[in-house]
């Protein structure tokens, strides 16, 4: 028989054999009840927390237990690291997290890239630095630096549409140790890798974004990134595993589930520190354009003094704004407005998807609809509840940006955006815009009534506008047996491979979140009372 | 043609055995609708509001299930010792979800998931006999593990076709003379007695990619 008869002959067997485990197992399908013990329990488990089939030692300490998956085995399940990453991997799932979508972690104004000559440059800075956006630096050593160590010009040639008095400036370039990979050794141009310290207006270069043509990508260009490349690649996953990093942190702990919402402590590693030390922050809370990220990281400086590279993940107190894992980066970017993250939360942990009456939506009868959408037909549905929800995000940054505004208040108007966009006023800002009540966004009655206050409180209430200083934890409050209940739900729903049935929901559903809640809101126990069940343990 | 018609028949096989007993399901109640989020009562939490019918009479338990592309990939390195070197470029057709486009692990037992899990375990398998026969020790092996290459006497094979069932499906202690072991046996057995170590090992290779393309090695 040659290789391929071989290869076929075999793979004819699995599915023709009679009495084959396929047979055994189809029947055991059918079957309207089986317990299933032992071997196969232990396979069904090992799968369900650790994502992988037993070992062969794994199967042969069953063995030595007298083939009883006892508490013994489980608990070592639920200390495995395997079983960690299932928990990442779930509550990733639940939250969405991923920052993929972005194309790159940095705006245009930090990205790098090679060019023909093969030196490293800022692409979109060319124009800033040499005054047109077709010049790169030449191909030469720069060795000439002002007393602030800027670099000065090789020559100053008067070409067309050079921004510097009819002239352009080009400079050389400068070998760099990229952070990156600090053991090689790169040309960048020498503008792009400057690393003073302040531009000429006592403004830092190095803390938060700055465009100036005095700053540059700073020490080992770690304010810079080539975009979509392994850097910047390693960055966005490292933010897009932050979520569940929190939840296996709060978890191993056996600490309250509810704590994940609402912790100042986020863990991170050598790139997300990367990120967070040297390429978030701006110079002014208004800058428009590109990707602004600006959130109070607490300690992680002290915390986190290793380099770009490395893997180990360190837990770091964050600003006292922060609320567990509805402030982490991938949180605030993935779900890009106040609305999506309320939802996402409201679907995800209450169990509670905004969906409109049975109804229907109905169509627009007026040519100046309701501007207030939570009393708009066909919104209401959804946007009476929605509305307020999303308050509780309204100090964050939204639209793929992140950070906190420490301008927004609950209803006191912002001045530079009350008075803007009407004849005598100065323009409206891109920040006023996006944040605030302005012409621009606005109705004229609301503009009237609020004009410069948070665009996330015009229609609610006093009281309800509290939300706005309360913040993301503030979902949490009064919600704490829902989310215990909503929790039991989505996890023996993941782990049953179905939806509960209507029987379920209202008997053993409610044992499940009471066992929970008290507990102490310890997730490990609510697993193990799941796989310990004997709806778990029965096969269809 | 043969290999394909296989395919389809293992494809075929995983349909049928996750699919046919899933419970009747009663289409004629839309069952309760929920108009936006409901009151924050514990107990009151609704049917799924995104489920477009309602729960139908399924029996209590557990629903057996495909593997998800993770749990397939760690799986297979678990049996055969071996990462499945294309994974990341296949992980999406395979039923991971992006997080982005996809939010939910893809289960749907379908040709895609059937043609990448030949893939991954020709793949994987050829790998795991290549290191097998370069282990220094028998003990360190992970398919040929009861036995040497050398081996040709069939209750000597059979010891490690039992060892097999253990490794991919979770079978304990099949007794060498049952169906489970006596339909893979001909396969190291039949016609082998003057074939080469080589020869044998490819015989082995079969008997590897045979269980991890096997229904019950990607459900549970």
């Amino acid at each position: 028989m040659n290789r391929f008869a071989a290869l076929v002959a075999a793979l004819a067997l699995t599915s023709t054999v009679p009495g084959s485990v396929s047979t055994v197992s189809a029947q055991a399908s059918c079957a309207p009840e089986e317990r299933v013990e032992g071997h196969r329990l232990l396979r069904q488990l090992s799968l369900d927390l650790l994502g992988r089939i037993p070992t062969v030692e794994e199967y042969a300490e069953l063995d030595a237990s007298g083939g009883v998956v006892d508490d013994a085995i489980l608990a070592t399940m639920l200390g495995d690291d395997d079983f960690y990453s299932q928990v990442r991997r779930y509550h990733q799932r639940l939250v969405w997290g991923s920052v993929t979508g972005l194309s790159s972690i940095a705006g245009a104004q930090r990205r790098i890239s090679r060019n023909g000559d093969g030196i490293w440059r800022n692409g979109n800075a060319r124009n800033t630095y040499r005054g047109r956006n077709d010049i790169d630096c030449d191909d030469v050593e720069q060795t000439e630096f002002d007393a602030n160590g800027r670099p000065v010009p090789l020559r100053t040639p008067a070409m067309a549409n050079c921004r510097f008095d009819g002239s352009c400036r080009i400079e050389g370039y400068v070998w760099v140790n990229p952070y990156w990979d600090p053991s090689t050794r790169i040309k960048v141009c020498a503008y792009d890798a400057q690393a003073v310290a302040e531009d000429t207006a006592g403004n830092s270069c190095t803390e938060t974004y700055n465009p100036s043509a005095q700053c540059g990508c700073g020490p080992n260009l770690r304010q810079c990134v080539q975009g979509n490349s392994a850097t910047d690649r390693a960055m966005r996953a490292a933010l897009g595993d932050e979520p569940g990093r929190i939840f296996e942190h709060i978890i191993r702990a056996d600490r309250s589930y509810l704590e994940a919402f609402t912790t100042r402590e986020t863990v991170v590693n050598g790139a997300s520190a990367h990120f967070y030390r040297h390429m978030s922050g701006v110079i002014r809370h208004n800058t428009g354009g590109g990707v602004s990220y600006e959130a109070e990281m607490g300690n992680l400086r002290t915390v986190y003094p290793n380099g770009f590279s490395s893997a180990d993940w360190r837990v770091v107190e964050r600003g006292p704004e922060h609320s567990g894992i509805l402030t982490t980066f991938a949180y605030m970017t993935r779900l890009g407005s106040n609305r999506a993250r309320a939802n996402r939360f409201y679907t995800a942990f209450l169990c509670n998807p905004f969906v409109p009456s049975s109804e229907g939506i109905p169509a627009e009868s007026d040519d100046t609809p309701d501007p207030n959408l939570r009393t708009r037909a066909g919104c209401a549905d959804c946007h009476n509840v929605l509305e307020p929800a999303a308050a509780h995000f309204a100090h964050w940054r939204d639209n793929q940006t992140f950070g906190f505004m420490d301008q927004v208040t609950p209803l006191t108007p912002l001045a530079e955006c009350s008075n803007c966009g009407v004849p005598g006023s100065p323009n409206c800002s891109a920040f006023c815009n996006a944040y605030f009540v302005t012409p621009n966004n606005s109705e004229d009655a609301t503009v009237e009534a609020a004009a410069g206050r948070s665009l996330a409180t015009v229609f609610l209430s006093d009281e309800e506008a509290e939300a706005v200083d309360t913040g993301p934890s503030g979902l949490i409050q009064g919600n704490e047996t829902r989310i215990a209940e909503c929790t039991a739900r989505t996890l023996s729903e993941e782990f049953l491979g179905r939806e509960l049935n209507e029987d379920e929901l209202l008997e053993w559903l409610p044992e499940l979140r009471d066992e929970f809640v008290a507990s102490g809101y310890n997730f490990r126990d609510l697993v193990r009372r799941l796989v310990r069940s004997d709806i778990y343990r029965r096969t269809q | 043609m043969r290999k394909r018609k296989w395919l389809m028949g293992a494809g075929s096989a995983i349909l049928l055995l996750m699919g046919a007993c899933e419970g009747s399901i009663d289409s004629g109640d839309p069952g309760p609708r929920v108009d936006g989020p409901a009151p924050n009562v514990p107990g009151t939490l609704p049917p799924r509001s995104t489920d477009p019918i309602a729960p139908g009479d399924i029996e209590p338990g557990r629903s057996v299930r495909r593997m998800t592309a993770d749990q397939f990939v760690n799986s297979l390195e678990v049996a055969t010792g071996q990462r499945w070197s294309d994974f990341d470029r296949f992980a999406g057709a395979l039923g991971r979800a992006d997080l982005q486009q996809v939010t939910e692990e893809g289960r749907a037992p379908n040709v895609t998931f059937d043609k990448l899990v030949g893939d991954a375990a020709r793949a994987t398998c050829a790998d795991a006999i290549e290191a097998d026969l370069e282990a220094e020790d028998r003990t360190s092996r992970r398919i040929v593990h009861e036995v040497e290459f050398s081996e040709r006497a069939p209750e000597a094979l059979a010891t490690n076709i039992q060892y097999l069932l253990l490794r991919f499906l979770g079978l304990p202690e099949v007794p060498v003379e049952d169906e489970r072991v006596q339909t893979w046996l001909p396969l190291v057995t039949e016609g082998t007695a003057e074939f080469t170590d080589a020869e044998m090992a490819e015989r082995w290779e079969a008997v590897c990619i045979g269980l991890a393309t096997h229904p019950d090695f990607v459900t549970y």
